[in-house]
């Protein structure tokens, strides 16, 4: 076991390093640069343009740049920003903690409320609350989640209750006090529940689906012969066996912490980190880009690596590797 | 049987939802009124950006968000009048022009203080362009429009409050490139001294820091929420400025700008009484209009904007499209007949809501002071446009145009997919056409993928496209004179190969050199005739300027050329919004 | 025959209601009175107009822009167009090849008859939703078979060899999965030129969705196929010397297709929606031909939402489409009619 996720941590550098290449790669394939959006501005001449290039080190070929970027990633620097003129690293930290209290309330809430209620669901199948939820899922499927922030948006403007944009009311930030996370939580609250109102369909259907599949199996119905304990059953024989694919998807989740909220982050304007990066790659700032590129891809393989422990403490079959 | 009641339930809900949201759409639950405030002064004024600053430097800011905002902390020498677009002074006193339009001697206002007490002389103005503007390891993206043919001009101080420009040639737009931001030499020159002025002024630095002339300084900034200015209390306005209705200018204390980058929640922001002023797209009239009342608003429609759509083709005979394309393109009654194909109103009403002009030519119409308005712009006259196409060697077979050597007339063309208007123009030009037997395929690109091919591999046919309007024609030079970098339809070309190319080239040297403005009218006049004649850029329709404004607000007019805010320091808050 | 019908008897209703939308979009030409490119643009957002009965034949009226601020019609006075059933009307290529002008219905110009409203164009919105079926349905179901394919396979090589192989396919898919899909996607769009037709764009849309989307299920059949190959019925399966491949078809695959139905259930509606965002790297269905993702996010507007709240309606059409697989879905793997068939 430690031999094997020793391994893996070797693997882990292989892969990242793969990644940051290939990604390079593409960015700086991508036709134009950050200087492009320049390029048809009537005020700004080419030879201006080829200065900052040669200030913002555009100018060299792409495996320089890289190597150079590199080389710096290993003394734990990640280049600067060219829009914001500031180091990257100070950028992602600035919006790290917001994005990532968005997204773990959106993930709790909807991990929270559709795996015990689809336990539930599939338990007494075409029961009214499992109709319910099926029909609320379809819906939840369907409907995009920017359409979804708009109406969240609408609500808002209508009842007054919520109120728009940001994470704070200008008085209250850096206010630690119950009026400051009142307000947080207030602004939290719209976010959060369309995100989480988006997913919950797709969980609510394949843990459904998952539970009615062990429902089915010899071994449960065995078990259930035999009278084990509901509460037993349920635990240890119904909920450990129907979450395999669901594990494997929570270790993506995690992956999606950094980045996957963008829409949501830009309708609502919440100061998170989807919505930095979303501008950097449109506006091709390289090494901004990179920077979201690497912590995004150190969560996601963080999160496969957790997914794959985890599989294999919960899954003996997995366990057990006969020859 | 599965649900077949519930799935019914989940399409009444979805219905409920999406028609809901179709119905509800815009009307504010609350209705407000106006309650007056009984002291003027220390108002407050709210609006929405659509992103981050990105800087808080003025010679490194090169997006709107940061360069709205560092309009309210930094001053230069001139300012543009939005009513008629003439130079004011501003920091300045006064000037005085000499040797033909070679030499401008600027007299600065006496006694002007930086936001940190120190006082401003002729010193920070020199500094500004020689340490900063004209600085090769700055990256600044100002200084182009600060150099005369290439060559910076030559900037000395005569005594502390008089500052002498001098340049090889006379060059009409200078005063205009004077109104730069003048920065603080005491607090900058160490920091250009140590090489890190690209990295100065970031938007982490301390908000005390940023030291600046205008009427605001910086009080706080939360990166993607908001920026908060406050009131420069040793803010000294310009000449000619005064204040509206007995405040000490500036009139507000405190400006609040959130960040919303999705318009229609900035849309929601207004209409609910968050924000007081609101820069209102052609679209969005539908929904304010009707709510004009209760929300306690009015929308004031300036008219024409500043900016400009069009179409033009690849007349560049170095690039690599089919040759029989070229020849297309660079036939004058090809394009005269595409532009009498392009249904105008029907651009103005469907992508611009009803709420636009068509443009005749180069100058926007809003610049009235260069606007040739003898110049009808073109009608929509398909069968006028089949005569001039058969004229031109083309011919029909069934509804489909050949050409004279019997290629079929289909056309890419490129448009830019950030901008849904453009798109949807392409899509009315492309039925336009259809009607002249013309094919017409819409690739979108990304605005990059877009630049590199329009700009230098030359790899395109027909682009849809837009610029900002400019208030001095000159400042057209780079799209305009043959050798211009933007001279779109056959870029830096090394001598101009028309003749018509070669007249406006000599027009705008001459416009640039010729400082008298009754002569200076009558040369561009003559520039938009040639333009308007030979259609190397076909003009489409620019959006009308609404501005929704709270009633709240004092100290707003509507202007042509700058919004509704004549002036920043003269806008007062006159009055609180209460539920009625 | 009777795989046919015991395929009916299996996918009851849902399948029924499926072929009808198949259908439906299939015979688009002929049931919609317009071209999906037939602009009107004097009557950009002109809400749903029914024909009436007019002095003793059905027929609209010819209704004409009053407020193109507001979006109000008025009728001309006196002018009434008849509706014509069974009728020759705009020609089109049926399915691109067979060329035809014979509508269900059609009302000639300047009448314009509307079930549904008119976009911003002045597109008939349900000649439109007809035509789009046809599209989202074409890419979607494309693209999602391919990327199963490839998913499903890495995902089960990986799963029941290990090892290395597992080791080399986890770690190739998480390379894919970790570089932003915007860039993947904008890499391939750079290998093609511009200017393509909207069956090319298709197609490449298709393979570059598959290239992209393969990863996230391989990971998840790998985990399943980890836990069944310890099962003791693939055991057995294995020590009599079934071969590798038809281990996976018989014993392993149709016990995680209570997982994999679903997760094709979910994935349909994941692209009918998402391909409309595509269409900003110009790898969307093109304009003008309309899909129901596009059509959609046309609507996702303020403004848009105001003056043409039938655009909604393609929402709708999604939700129900999404209805309808789901409970095909069910009905597939519900395992009391599986061990029916033979």
């Amino acid at each position: 076991m430690i031999r094997s996720i020793g391994a893996r941590f070797i693997h882990l550098t292989f892969v990242m390093t793969g990644i940051l290449f290939l990604s390079f790669l593409l960015v700086s394939l991508a036709p134009g640069n950050f200087l492009s959006q320049m390029a048809m501005n009537p005020q700004v001449s080419p030879e201006i343009i080829q200065q900052l290039k040669v200030l913002y080190g555009l100018d060299q070929p792409f495996y320089l740049q890289f190597f150079h970027w590199i080389g710096a990633l290993i003394h734990g620097e990640l280049g600067y920003s060219f829009s914001y003129h500031l180091p990257v690293m100070t950028l992602l930290l600035s919006r790290i903690p917001l994005t990532v209290l968005l997204t773990l309330t959106a993930v709790a809430m909807s991990w929270g409320l559709a795996l015990p209620l689809a336990v539930y669901g599939a338990s007494r199948q075409k029961g009214v609350l499992d109709r319910i939820l099926t029909g609320f899922s379809y819906l939840s499927i369907s409907v995009p989640s920017f359409f979804l922030a708009l109406l969240g948006v609408l609500l808002a403007g209508r009842t007054g209750w919520f109120p728009i944009g940001g994470a704070h009311s200008p008085g209250l930030v850096g206010n630690g006090g119950l009026d400051g996370i009142g307000d947080l939580l207030k602004h939290l609250v719209l976010p959060a529940m369309t995100l989480a109102l988006g997913s919950f369909g797709v969980l609510y259907r394949l843990m459904r689906s998952s539970v009615i599949e062990v429902l089915e199996q010899p071994y449960f119905r065995a078990a259930k012969g035999r009278g084990i304990a509901p509460r037993f059953l349920r635990f240890r024989y119904l909920f450990r066996n129907a979450l395999n694919p669901l594990v494997t998807l929570f270790g993506m989740e995690l992956g999606g912490l950094l980045s996957g909220a963008a829409f949501v982050e830009m309708v609502y304007a919440w100061p998170g980190m989807g919505r930095l990066m979303l501008h950097a790659v449109l506006t091709e700032d390289l090494y901004l880009v990179m920077g979201g590129i690497l912590a995004g891809s150190f969560m996601l393989l963080m999160g496969n690596l957790l997914a794959d422990a985890a599989l294999f403490f919960l899954d003996p079959r997995v366990r057990e590797r006969r020859p | 049987m599965i649900p077949r009641a519930f799935c019914s339930i989940a399409l009444l809900l979805s219905g409920l939802l999406l028609f809901g949201a179709g119905g509800c759409s815009g009307s504010a639950r609350e209705h407000w009124k106006v309650v007056p405030r009984a002291n003027i002064t220390g108002g407050q004024l709210v609006m929405d950006v659509v992103s981050d600053p990105r800087t808080f430097n003025p010679a490194l800011a090169s997006e709107t968000t940061s360069t709205q905002i560092l309009g309210y902390l930094f001053r230069g020498l001139t300012r543009i009048s939005p009513h008629d677009g003439s130079v004011k002074p501003d920091l300045a006193k006064d000037w005085k022009v000499s040797q033909g339009g070679r030499r401008v001697v600027v007299h600065l206002l006496p006694g002007l203080l930086w936001s940190d007490g120190v006082p401003l002389d002729g010193r920070d103005v020199v500094f500004s362009f020689e340490k900063i503007y004209y600085n090769p390891s700055i990256a600044t993206s100002v200084r182009s429009e600060l150099l005369v043919e290439g060559k910076p001009v030559s900037v000395s101080l005569r005594d502390p409050l008089t500052v002498v420009f001098e340049t090889s040639k006379p060059f009409a737009p200078l005063l205009e490139s004077l109104g730069v931001e003048i920065l603080p030499r005491h607090i900058l020159e160490p920091i250009v001294d140590s090489g890190k002025f690209n990295q100065s002024w970031s938007v982490r630095e301390n908000p005390s820091h940023i030291v600046g002339t205008g009427p605001f300084i910086l009080a706080k900034y939360a990166p993607g929420q908001f920026v908060v200015l406050r009131r420069n209390p040793l803010y000294r306005p310009p000449l000619g400025i005064s204040p509206s209705s007995g405040c000490t200018m500036p009139c507000l204390s405190k400006i609040v700008l959130r960040i919303v980058p999705n318009d229609t929640s900035s849309l929601i922001r207004f209409l609910t009484g968050k924000t007081d002023l609101f820069g209102v797209t052609p679209q969005q009239m539908a929904v304010l209009k009707p709510e004009q009342k209760h929300g306690a608003f009015r929308l004031m429609v300036r008219g024409p904007s500043l900016s400009e759509s069009f179409v033009t083709f690849n007349e560049n005979p170095r690039s690599p499209i089919a040759p029989w394309k070229l020849k297309w393109f660079r036939n004058r009654r090809f394009r005269e007949a595409v532009a009498w194909s392009i249904d105008r109103t029907a651009m103005i009403n469907i992508v611009l809501n009803g709420m636009g002009s068509p443009i005749p030519g180069p100058v926007p119409i809003a610049v009235r002071a260069f606007f040739n308005d003898r110049l009808p712009p073109y009608g929509h006259d398909p069968a006028r446009a089949r005569v001039l196409l058969k004229k031109a060697g083309f011919s029909y077979r069934g509804s489909r145009l050949y050409d004279g050597e019997g290629h079929r007339v289909i056309i890419i063309l490129l448009t830019n997919t950030e901008s849904p208007e453009r798109i949807q123009m392409a899509q009315i030009l492309q039925a336009n056409l259809k009607d002249v037997g013309i094919k017409i395929r819409i690739v979108p690109l990304q605005f990059n993928m877009l630049a590199t091919m329009v700009m230098s591999s030359y790899r395109w046919e027909m682009l849809l496209f837009g610029l900002t309007g400019v208030l001095d024609p000159h400042g057209d030079i780079s799209v305009w004179k043959s050798s211009g970098f933007l001279h779109l339809w056959n870029p830096r070309e090394a001598h101009p190969d028309q003749k018509w190319e070669a007249e406006i080239d000599q027009l705008f040297d001459q416009g640039a050199t010729t400082m008298d403005p009754v002569q200076r009218k009558k040369i561009y006049d003559r520039w938009q005739e040639i333009a308007h004649r030979e259609l190397p850029l076909i003009d489409l329709v620019t959006p009308d300027q609404i501005t929704g404004v709270r009633k709240t607000l004092g100290g707003i007019h509507s202007t042509p050329l700058g919004g509704v805010v004549p002036h920043i320091s003269q806008v007062f808050q006159s009055g609180v919004l209460s539920p009625a | 025959m009777t795989r046919i019908h015991s395929l009916f008897r299996r996918g009851g209703i849902p399948l029924l209601i499926l072929l009808g939308f198949f259908l439906s979009s299939v015979l688009a030409e002929f049931l919609a009175p317009y071209r999906y490119d037939s602009v009107r643009f004097d009557l950009s957002y002109m809400p749903a107009l029914w024909p009436s009965r007019h002095s003793g034949e059905w027929a609209v009226p010819v209704l004409k822009l009053k407020d193109p601020v507001l979006h109000r019609f008025e009728r001309v006075p006196g002018q009434w167009v008849p509706v014509r059933f069974f009728c020759h009307g705009e020609s089109y290529r049926w399915m691109g090849v067979i060329e035809g002008s014979r509508h269900l219905f059609c009302v000639d110009s300047p009448g314009r008859v509307a079930i549904l409203g008119l976009d911003l164009f002045g597109r008939d919105l349900y000649s439109r939703l007809l035509y789009g079926i046809r599209f989202s349905f074409l890419l979607s179901i494309s693209a999602v078979s391919l990327s199963f394919l490839i998913g499903i396979l890495a995902g089960l090589f990986a799963g029941t060899t290990g090892g290395w192989a597992d080791q080399l396919v986890m770690r190739l898919g998480e390379v894919f999965m970790a570089i932003p899909s915007l860039y993947l996607l904008m890499g391939i769009r750079a290998i093609f030129p511009p200017g393509l037709s909207a069956t090319e764009v298709t197609l490449i849309m298709t393979g570059a969705l598959a290239f992209v989307g393969w990863a996230g299920l391989a990971r998840v059949v790998r985990g399943l196929a980890m836990s069944l190959r310890e099962e003791d019925f693939v055991l057995a399966a294995r020590s009599i010397g079934v071969a590798p491949f038809r281990l996976w078809t018989r014993h392993i695959l149709p016990n995680m297709s209570y997982y994999l139905i679903v997760a094709l259930t979910l994935s349909i509606p994941g692209f009918i929606v998402g391909e409309s965002g595509l269409s900003f790297l110009g790898l969307g269905i093109p304009e003008p031909h309309p899909s129901l993702g596009n059509i959609l996010a046309e609507s996702q507007s303020l403004p848009a939402m105001k003056a043409a709240p039938w655009l909604l309606l393609s929402g709708m059409t999604i939700v129900g489409v999404v209805i309808v697989f789901n409970l095909l879905g069910d009905r597939l793997r519900d395992p009391d009619r599986m061990r029916r068939i033979p």
